[in-house]
């Protein structure tokens, strides 16, 4: 709120003071802006507005199932939402869910409804409210990275697993150009360092800028951070380069191929995991001088109205991407903190189901046994007439 | 001849237009309310009368069209007369005359709910809190707006525990009592320090000093009276008449009106009663509450407790029960909406899974494949009484948030 | 061996079908028109109807089976809801619990049920009337508490949710139809023949039918046990089909509604209780509707209108509705019954009665004093005396009604002083009571089978209702003893007159009868002739010279001197409960001290 009205003034007095170059103020994007429509996931919309006082905290667990060939088998996800407010609260969390149920140290019980996650009640002071959603397929459209497997399979002896990465965040978005005002996009920098979520800046801020160029498209992704393992199960031991680390995107190469090379002891089923997290590009914050930004503009002379524009917007537009798959599944709390953590598993062969041999007569009681059991009524009534006969 | 052409020719075109497949038709709903009417008339009526608003509301402000379909909503009185065989073969009458909808007071829907969930019909129990009763999963028909007496139980575990009371927990022998001190046995559960005692009330006995003598003798520095308001009333009467002044704290039983007309002779005796319930009024204030108590007090009258404050104002019942079955018909007729009429009852039960209303209370309500509750646990408050009326009371966090509402006759 | 066995049902069968078709009246015609067409209703009506009459039937069948208990054996059992519990919740408990099958239920009801009855019973059937209704009263009221207390066995206010299982509500009706139609059968069957004779003896007068061996603790319990079978499988199949068991629809108003529904039906009649119910029933129905019509919920009224029309039942005899009508059908059309022949059966061997020192008090009083005396075959002791002088108190103690403070009794030198009365009936020795007592619910001839029925071998409850050959022979004989017993007193054309409509002489006849059919070895005649004209008085001395010819042993207490003179072999007199002389009549006649003691002014 600060920074726009002293966006505002600086504006204002430039205009007063700049004969030549005309200033516009322009709307800039701070991470709070959603650059595509997901993540996080859509569903249903709302009947209702949600209800709750913020901040509320998002902490996510999404557990990405993959066969083989590393294609996505299923998608879980557990939301750990933290409430801080002595109120009421209504949240509906859209996703294109199939299940849903009750996570580990929730204080209440999800509902659920057509691509939507529900949760009501009176929060006093603190509540956790933790869910774990089975969701569609679909849903693997917006996760963050594709692996592409080779060479996944049971054996005994060498292995040479090839792993495909390829980090998918990286969107194409219409912004702007122009020489920005210095002072104001430095402090927006050191906003942005100190407060990489976006929760200061807000959902959105103003700059002046002068010669304008509107429309500009630049891309931009958000870095991840891969971890992967590989495991040979069945109490197996493997041997060799079963790890890896890996940065995918903020300015790294999108695509990684990585080989997992050993020795496997013994027939058991290997498995993959990796763990993904959307990272914030904390080298591109750094000033180039100085210990912040309002420091280093003054340092360092190159630091031009253009090249910060450039900078502040690109950095402000990677941590939105960031944030973007911070949030997997909505937090209410547009401004709140949100964390992802993406775990993607080879997932175990389901074992076949052999079907039940048919039977030859389709169940049921048989001829044989109908006319046996109608013979023995017979009989028997036979036997309780003589019976009665003779009583 | 040259004018008689055209003439028939436009006689032609009316006769087909007359014929279409778009001719508009009305049905008419049936809503079963199934409950004790000879027993319980209190709960019973104004269950009956909370739908009865709500279809007198439609019927005033707007008609139910939907599609090509005017729909009627009518309200038809099934008596339990309280036994859940005759409640079971009420359901099965309420089916073969194919209702859309069974408002029940909870009695025998352990085997009612089958009998209508062949039939796709759903029944909102509006009354009985057990915990067993409703399963999304298990009784895909089987809805519930009123607190449970779970939610209720572990509320009363939650506010007095704390106080670091030494809690007497007496129930009565009836089935509702013996379920209230199962739950509430689990409820304490954790922390059996709070306990003092454990004792149960026969309900037929006409004096329970005895039992309130036991509680306290052990040393109890509070009464939790789980069973039905003529006992608790006999509870309260029999401790204070002895001097035993200790807090006294109850289910939403307490609020009933008999516990009042019982100590009408000593109103001082129930000042300071605490019980929960479920809240009438939402975060956004009273407003909601009131527009909908005072449309059924001109549709029903105001509903006397039959006793007067100290001022001798006297002291009428805010209709609880009644918005219940009244936000189930409007639930109901959302749901309608979303299924695109009553054709097919299966989507109109699937449908009632995916729409909120605005409750009576202000607040939202409505249902979804996880949770048939429409009162969620979280929205159990207390209140206290004080010359025969009640406010919420101001040591619990969503109780201090709540508006009092008005109990005195305007 | 097989060929003989098969002829022989074939026979039976085709004999069978025979006396079936004979006795086929109007009456069974319509019954059969009956039950087929309700046989066909479900055709005809839709479920919700179908389902309400099954369970009404249901309730019939409790009614019927509580027939046995109150109209048969007059046993006033309130405990009928009891039993319909006791089955309702075994099979509640082994479908919900056990995974029981709806039949091992339904069976298991019925078992539990009659288990229950036969425990319960062995108390029960020994209390008088007045404390078995208490008794029953509070059983009643003790399953109901018992299922309120223990929620986790009964399910609490919510009741135990049963499945239907394979059942539907059509197959409950047309089984709860059979049952009912089998059981009023059953109960028909068991009031006309021997069983029934004997309970409704008992009902009536109960000495009378003790005295002719009657066995009253084996027959009640018997009656007491069915009726609690039936109630027991009414309840645990009508459970299943309300698919809940609800504990406080087994209180004690059920057993109240169901007594109240034999009352008003009429307890005497098979269908009594069908009636009963229906009449209720129809009333509650009326009741409600019109209650609808104002919107009034007329159900809290159901136990006032059910205590309402016992009062009217009760205030106007107490007969009941089906007796009613049938006593005014009786008049109107009833097929006449077949002459039955007669023949006298084979008199049994006489046996020495003998008495030694037997002495008996009433407190200070003493009716008997070293009273020793000997009655052989073929003989005619006459005890005579001043009233008080203890002739009935000895005859008494000789039928085994008293137990002597001292002495000994024996039968052909056996004693039998400890024997109770029913063993000494069925030894032979056969008392005639002192009051006239008939059986006034039955025609002369029934009194007769009634004394006739003890010495009968296939008369039991099963056989009775099955009408198995041997037991159709058997009562076959039994009437054609009867009519020629009948025959003997002079009665032969009063067979079927009702005995209430006897003159005091001719029902004292129809006891010596009674008393005959029998076969006693020693008949003890109590004031025999007491009433009866001179003519009468010439019959029976005729009829007990044949007897004493025939080698039976007679004690006879008289007053009238001329029928001692005319056929005693031997006198004996007692004044104060002493022997004050024996000996031929003549002797005693000529004795100062007898004619003082006792004749006075009269000469023997």
């Amino acid at each position: 709120m600060r920074l726009q009205v002293l966006g505002g003034v600086i504006a204002g007095a430039a205009m007063l003071a700049a004969p030549a170059a005309a200033r516009e103020l322009v709307f800039f994007p701070t991470p709070a802006t959603p650059l595509s429509t997901s993540p996080p996931l859509t569903g249903a919309e709302l009947s209702f507005p949600n209800v709750f006082h913020p901040p509320v905290e998002s902490h996510e667990l999404i557990d990405v199932g993959l066969d083989e060939s590393g294609s996505v088998v299923g998608v879980k996800v557990t939301q750990r939402l933290v409430l801080h407010q002595t109120a009421d609260y209504r949240l509906t969390i859209p996703a294109p869910v199939l299940d849903v149920e009750s996570a580990a140290g929730s204080e209440s019980l999800p509902g659920q409804r057509r691509g939507a996650i529900l949760w009501q009640g009176f929060a006093s002071g603190r509540r956790i409210l933790a869910a774990r959603a089975r969701l569609d397929p679909r849903a693997a459209s917006s996760l963050p990275l594709r692996v592409r497997v080779s060479g996944l399979r049971r054996r005994v002896g060498r292995f040479d697993i090839a792993i495909r990465l390829h980090n998918a965040t990286q969107i194409s978005v219409t912004t702007f150009s122009g020489d920005g005002d210095r002072p104001t996009l430095a402090k927006i920098l050191d906003t942005l360092r100190r407060d990489p979520g976006g929760s200061t800046l807000g959902r959105g801020t103003y700059v002046a800028v002068t010669r304008l160029t509107r429309k500009v498209r630049v891309t931009v992704d958000a870095p991840l951070r891969v971890v992967g393992r590989l495991r040979v199960g069945g109490g197996s031991i493997a041997t060799g380069k079963l790890s890896f680390a890996a940065e995918l995107g903020g300015g790294k190469p999108l695509d990684r191929m990585v080989h997992l090379r050993g020795d496997a002891m013994g027939p058991g089923l290997p498995m993959l995991t990796l763990t993904v997290e959307p990272r914030v590009p904390a080298g591109e914050l750094r000033p180039p001088a100085g210990r912040t930004w309002v420091e280093a503009i003054g340092l360092d002379r190159r630091l031009n109205g253009r090249r910060l524009l450039g900078q502040a917007l690109e950095a402000s537009l990677r941590l939105a991407r960031v944030r973007q798959y911070r949030t997997y599944l909505a937090n209410p709390d547009l401004l709140g903190a949100a964390t992802a953590r993406y775990v993607y598993s080879s997932a175990p062969r389901a074992a076949e189901v052999r079907p039940a041999p048919a039977r030859s007569n389709g169940g049921g009681l048989g001829p044989a046994v109908i006319a046996l059991i109608a013979v023995g009524a017979v009989v028997g009534a036979g036997g309780l007439a003589v019976l009665w006969a003779h009583s | 001849m040259r004018r008689s052409g055209p003439i028939f020719v436009l006689w032609l075109a009316l006769l087909a237009g007359c014929g279409g497949s778009g001719a508009h038709s009305e049905q008419t709903l049936e809503i079963a309310v199934n409950a004790s009417f000879s027993k319980t008339p209190y709960v019973a009526e104004t269950i009956a009368n909370g739908a009865s608003l709500a279809v007198l509301e439609l019927e005033q402000n707007r008609p139910l069209v939907i599609g090509d379909t005017t729909y009627k909503l009518e309200v038809r009185r099934f008596d339990t007369g309280g036994s859940p065989i005759t409640a079971v073969s009420n359901i099965r009458r309420a089916v073969a005359e194919h209702a859309i909808a069974i408002l029940d007071e909870g009695t025998g829907v352990g085997a009612s709910w089958e009998v209508a969930n062949a039939a796709h019909i759903p029944i909102a129990i509006l009354y009985q809190g057990g915990i067993d009763l409703v399963d999304p999963a298990k009784r895909p028909n089987v809805f519930r707006i009123v607190p449970t007496d779970h939610g209720v139980a572990y509320r009363l575990a939650e506010y007095l525990v704390p106080k670091g009371l030494k809690v007497a927990l007496l129930h009565d022998d009836s089935g509702y009592g013996q379920e209230g001190a199962a739950v509430l046995a689990r409820a304490f559960a954790q922390n059996p320090e709070a306990l003092a005692a454990r004792l149960t009330l026969p309900s037929a006995a006409s004096d329970l000093a005895p039992q309130l003598l036991a509680a306290r003798r052990s040393g109890a520095t509070a009464v939790l009276v789980w069973a039905q308001a003529p006992v608790i009333a006999k509870a309260l009467i029999a401790a204070r008449s002895s001097g035993w002044n200790v807090p006294f704290y109850t289910p939403p039983a307490g609020a009933d009106p008999l516990v009042r007309q019982e100590l009408a002779d000593h109103p001082e005796w129930v000042d300071g009663l605490t019980f929960a319930s479920g809240r009438l009024t939402a975060e956004g204030g009273p407003v909601p509450f009131y527009s909908f108590e005072s449309k059924y007090r001109a549709a029903f009258g105001v509903e006397s407790v039959g006793v007067k404050t100290k001022a001798g104002k006297p002291v009428i019942q805010p209709p609880e029960y009644a918005t219940y079955s009244y936000d189930f018909v409007r639930l109901l007729v959302s749901a309608l909406q979303g299924a695109g009429g009553a054709g097919d009852r299966e989507k109109v039960l699937a449908a009632l899974n995916q729409v909120t209303i605005h409750g009576a209370n202000g607040d939202e309500r409505g249902f979804n494949v996880k949770n048939h509750e429409g009162v969620v646990d979280d929205d159990v408050y207390f209140a206290r009484f004080d010359d025969m009326t009640y406010r919420p009371v101001k040591d619990d966090p969503l109780s201090s948030t709540l508006p009092v509402i008005s109990q005195i006759q305007p | 061996m097989r060929s003989a066995a098969l002829t022989r049902t074939g026979t039976a069968i085709a004999a069978a079908a025979r006396d079936a078709r004979r006795a086929w009246g109007w009456p069974a015609h319509a019954a059969a028109a009956g039950v087929v067409l309700a046989l066909l209703a479900p055709l005809f009506l839709d479920s919700i109807d179908v389902q309400s009459l099954a369970s009404w039937l249901y309730l019939a069948l409790a009614a019927t089976g509580l027939g046995f208990a109150v109209g048969l054996a007059g046993m006033p059992s309130l405990g009928q809801g009891a039993f319909m519990a006791i089955g309702a919740f075994t099979a509640a408990l082994l479908r919900t619990k056990a995974g029981a099958g709806p039949f091992e239920a339904a069976l298991s009801g019925l078992v539990v049920a009659t288990l229950a009855g036969l425990v319960l019973g062995v108390a029960f059937v020994r209390l008088g009337r007045v404390l078995f209704a208490v008794a029953t009263w509070l059983l009643a009221w003790l399953v109901a508490l018992t299922l309120a207390a223990f929620p986790a066995i009964s399910g609490g206010a919510q009741g135990l949710v049963i499945s239907r299982g394979s059942l539907g509500e059509t197959a409950h009706y047309e089984l709860a139809l059979v049952l009912v139609v089998i059981s009023s059968l059953a109960l028909f069957a068991i009031a006309r023949g021997a069983p029934g004779r004997a309970l409704s003896a008992l009902r009536e007068r109960r000495a009378a039918a003790l005295a002719l061996g009657v066995r009253a603790t084996r027959l009640r319990l018997g009656a007491f046990v069915g009726s609690a079978g039936i109630g027991g499988l009414a309840g645990a199949l009508s459970v299943q089909l309300a698919g809940i068991a609800d504990p406080a629809g087994y209180g004690p108003f059920l057993s109240f509604k169901l007594f109240a529904a034999v009352l008003l039906g009429g307890m005497t009649s098979a269908i009594g209780g069908i009636a009963g119910l229906g009449v209720i029933s129809g009333i509650t129905h009326l009741s409600h509707w019109i209650g609808a019509l104002e919107h009034l919920s007329t159900t809290r009224f159901d136990p006032m209108l059910a205590a309402l029309l016992l009062l009217a039942v009760l205030g106007l005899g107490g007969q009941g509705l089906v007796p009613f009508l049938r006593r005014r059908s009786w008049r109107v059309g009833r097929p006449a019954a077949p002459a039955a022949s007669a023949s006298r059966p084979a008199p049994a061997a006489g046996a020495v009665l003998g008495a030694h020192g037997i002495s008996k008090s009433f407190g200070g009083l003493v009716a008997l004093a070293d009273l020793s005396l000997e009655a052989g075959p073929g003989t005619i002791l006459a005890l005579i005396g001043p009233n008080g002088s203890g002739k009935t108190t000895a005859l008494r103690t000789f039928s085994g009604t008293l137990v002597p403070d001292s002495g000994r009794i024996e039968l052909d030198r056996e004693a039998i002083t400890e024997e109770p009365l029913e063993g000494r009936v069925r030894r032979g020795i056969v008392r005639t009571l002192q009051r006239t007592a008939v059986f006034e619910g039955m025609t002369a001839l029934e009194n007769v089978l009634v004394g006739a029925d003890l010495r009968r071998r296939h008369a039991g409850a099963v056989r009775t209702v099955l009408a198995t050959p041997k037991s159709r022979a058997e009562d076959e004989r039994a009437r054609a003893g009867a009519h020629g017993l009948l025959e003997v007193v002079g009665l032969g054309a009063a067979a079927e007159t009702p005995a209430a409509e006897l003159s005091s002489s001719e029902q004292r006849l129809v006891m010596l009868a009674s008393a005959l059919a029998g076969s006693p070895r020693v008949l003890l005649l109590d004031e025999i002739s007491a009433g009866g004209s001179a003519e009468d008085v010439g019959r029976i001395s005729r009829v007990l010279d044949e007897l004493r010819r025939s080698g039976l042993s007679i004690v006879l207490v008289e007053h009238n001197l001329r029928l001692v003179r005319a056929v005693a072999s031997s006198v004996i007199v007692l004044d104060h409960g002493r022997v004050i002389a024996s000996g031929s009549p003549d002797a005693i006649a000529r004795l100062p001290r007898v004619r003082e003691a006792y004749l006075g002014t009269h000469r023997l």
